[in-house]
């Protein structure tokens, strides 16, 4: 028996793991849920529908100009933020338990992480809602919110750290008793990434600790927005593969399964995803192609960086469809393009996953123009990338999540999914929306439109983006219907008195490799190299910039509280 | 759980992603035509110096 040669017995969820898992994903759709009530209201402002007014009973400043900004920042924070973190870290902690098939080492750990995350969110809501924080969700300073808008994200960000901790422990023993067995690949995915996702923050943690805080204290008089500006995408561009890895996680460890298959390649799931961990961290300077205090040559090498992990980006297409590939023609798929037919389109899970992956096709190469430094000059702080990174986050990361919540929900409450056919629906309504939202975003940004712009309110509109704005807001408005089908599915399945047959259950859908795991190399479940070359690398990228950036530091910037 | 045969057999088939190489393949090909056309943008603009 080579698929599981481990000594510890399988180990199923209990109730108390099931119920704190549940918490997790109750607090992101919940999220989700009022996060998204901005969305149609900013893509309906673009084309000069201006819905603020008639909710301005929930906002303090009656101002058109104030509604948009808080409601683009409550939009970004909720989705891009809150929505993402607690999923993952719940579907991470399921991942942990069910991939090692035992429970977390120290619960108390994972419990006070997530309750602090809990508590940063409550914390960072006081001033988001009174429009003391309408900062947007990248926060540049000088621009300066309420100090409780800076702890409570503190607090999200550490309460992460915390559950992290909680996930390294119980590998760590795990692999006290399992010395020579291979990491089970799905979370070994899931820890890569929270490992990632650890040094990341680091670049967040000092700009709001150090930089940010102080002056919000009104413990200095200013501030330094390039230094702030660099630690922030120190942070930024991997804060992407943050949100991606888990759904990655699912395409490549649940998804073929899902489909009838099983994992095209375990060695080359684990090649990308050390290599994402390698690679993720230094290349945060093509966000600041334009910043006039980076010089040319470091924005190159980040440009040259962010094309090198396009190279696990292409092994994870290559992977995933070619699982793809094996399980349709299990299911008696023919043809070069026709096998894509046999797949389970019926089944809400897996289509909204394929569809997640067709919309990520076109956000890499959005990702690709993003990153070529002159071609950058186009598209820089224009629609293009909100349009792009609607295809990141709100495409291959929350259709994805849709599609993990089909099977996970039902899995944590006992419950069978409530109307599957409105699940599969709720997907295609999404994804017809993302089309037209997106490559009309793309479109207009290439006219030149700016991002972060009430253009409803703008006198300089020209004519011939009206009608590419008036598709923003259409397709908008699609997206949000879908979502929202998403959110009842799920929240009629969880509150539903109907459960599941005695006798049945809604398993966790973890594929096999179709090449034994134990025959992959041992260096592809090894920590040490992978660690060691990504603090290397980290360091060569970013450290004589960052140590340049740090001794000619100006805090002359005063704070503008917007 | 499979046997170490079970996988052997699978993993020495007849399976070949003949549609995924085909699709990557593809993929590439869209992916450099629409580089190249905002490349054009870019030229079309002038420089910018």
């Amino acid at each position: 028996m080579l698929t599981d040669t481990t000594t510890t017995p399988v180990y199923e969820l209990t109730k108390s793991d099931k119920r704190f898992i549940g918490w997790h994903i109750f607090f992101a759709v919940t999220a989700l849920t009022i996060g998204s009530l901005f969305g149609p209201l900013q893509a309906l402002q673009l084309a000069g529908v201006d819905w603020y007014p008639n909710i301005d009973f929930l906002f303090i400043e009656i101002n058109g100009v104030n509604s948009y900004y808080q409601g683009l920042t409550l939009h970004g924070v909720l989705n891009a933020l809150i929505w993402t973190t607690f999923f993952i870290t719940g579907f991470s902690t399921l991942a942990v338990i069910r991939g090692l098939k035992r429970p977390l080492a120290i619960p108390m750990i994972n419990r006070v992480g997530f309750w602090m995350m809990v508590a940063g969110l409550v914390v960072a809501a006081i001033p988001l809602l009174g429009n003391q924080a309408s900062v947007l969700y990248t926060f540049y300073p000088p621009m300066e919110a309420d100090s409780l808008f800076y702890i409570g994200l503190v607090l999200v960000v550490v309460g992460s750290w915390i559950e992290g901790l909680g996930f390294y422990i119980t590998l760590y023993r795990w692999r006290k008793e399992n010395p020579d067995t291979r990491t089970p690949f799905i979370t070994l995915a899931v820890v890569i990434n929270m490992v990632m996702w650890q040094i990341a923050t680091i670049g967040i943690a000092v700009e709001v600790l150090a930089l940010i805080l102080p002056l919000s204290f009104g413990w200095v008089g200013g501030i330094d927005p390039q230094l702030s500006r660099t630690f922030f995408w120190f942070t930024g561009h991997p804060l992407v593969y943050f949100w991606l890895l888990p759904a990655y996680a699912s395409w490549y460890g649940m998804l073929p399964k899902q489909a009838g298959g099983k994992l095209f390649s375990d060695s080359l799931a684990r090649l990308a995803f050390w290599l994402f961990l390698l690679l993720s961290v230094p290349l945060g300077f093509h966000h600041q192609f334009v910043d006039p205090g980076v010089p040319s040559g470091w924005k190159y090498i980040h440009s040259i960086l962010t094309f090198a992990v396009g190279f696990p980006s292409l092994l994870t297409l290559f992977t995933v469809v070619a699982s793809l590939e094996y399980a349709a023609r299990k299911r008696g798929g023919k043809g070069l393009f026709g096998w894509v037919r046999a797949l389970p389109w019926g089944n809400g899970s897996v289509t909204a996953q394929l569809l997640a992956g067709i919309l990520f096709l076109f956000g890499g190469i959005g990702g690709i123009a993003n990153a070529s430094y002159s071609l950058n000059l186009v598209l820089h702080n224009t629609a293009w990338v909100p349009g792009h990174f609607h295809l990141t986050v709100a495409s291959a990361v929350t259709l994805s999540f849709f599609g993990i919540s089909y099977w996970l929900v039902p899995h944590l409450t006992g419950k069978p999914l409530w109307k599957p056919k409105l699940a599969v629906a709720s997907s295609w309504i999404y994804f017809s929306g993302m089309l037209i939202f997106s490559n009309a975003m793309h479109t207009v940004g290439l006219l030149g439109a700016p991002r972060r712009t009430p253009l409803g309110l703008a006198p300089y509109v020209p004519a011939e983006w009206n009608g590419h704005l008036f598709r923003v807001a259409i397709g908008g408005a699609i997206m949000w219907i879908g979502l929202m089908v998403f959110v009842a599915v799920v929240a009629v399945t969880a509150f539903q008195r109907k459960r599941l047959p005695e006798g049945e259950v809604v398993d966790v859908p973890i594929a096999e490799s179709i090449q034994d795991p134990q025959l992959t190399p041992v260096w592809l479940d090894r920590w040490k190299p992978w660690l060691i070359a990504t603090a290397v690398l980290i360091i060569l990228a970013y450290g004589p910039q960052l140590i340049d950036q740090v001794m000619g530091i100006e805090s002359t910037s005063p704070g503008f509280v917007p | 759980m499979t046997t170490e045969s079970e996988h052997d057999s699978e993993a020495q088939g007849e399976f070949e992603p003949r549609g995924t190489v085909a699709f990557v393949a593809a993929f590439v090909v869209v992916l450099l035509l629409m580089w190249f056309s905002i490349y054009i943008i870019m030229l079309s603009r002038g420089t910018t110096i």
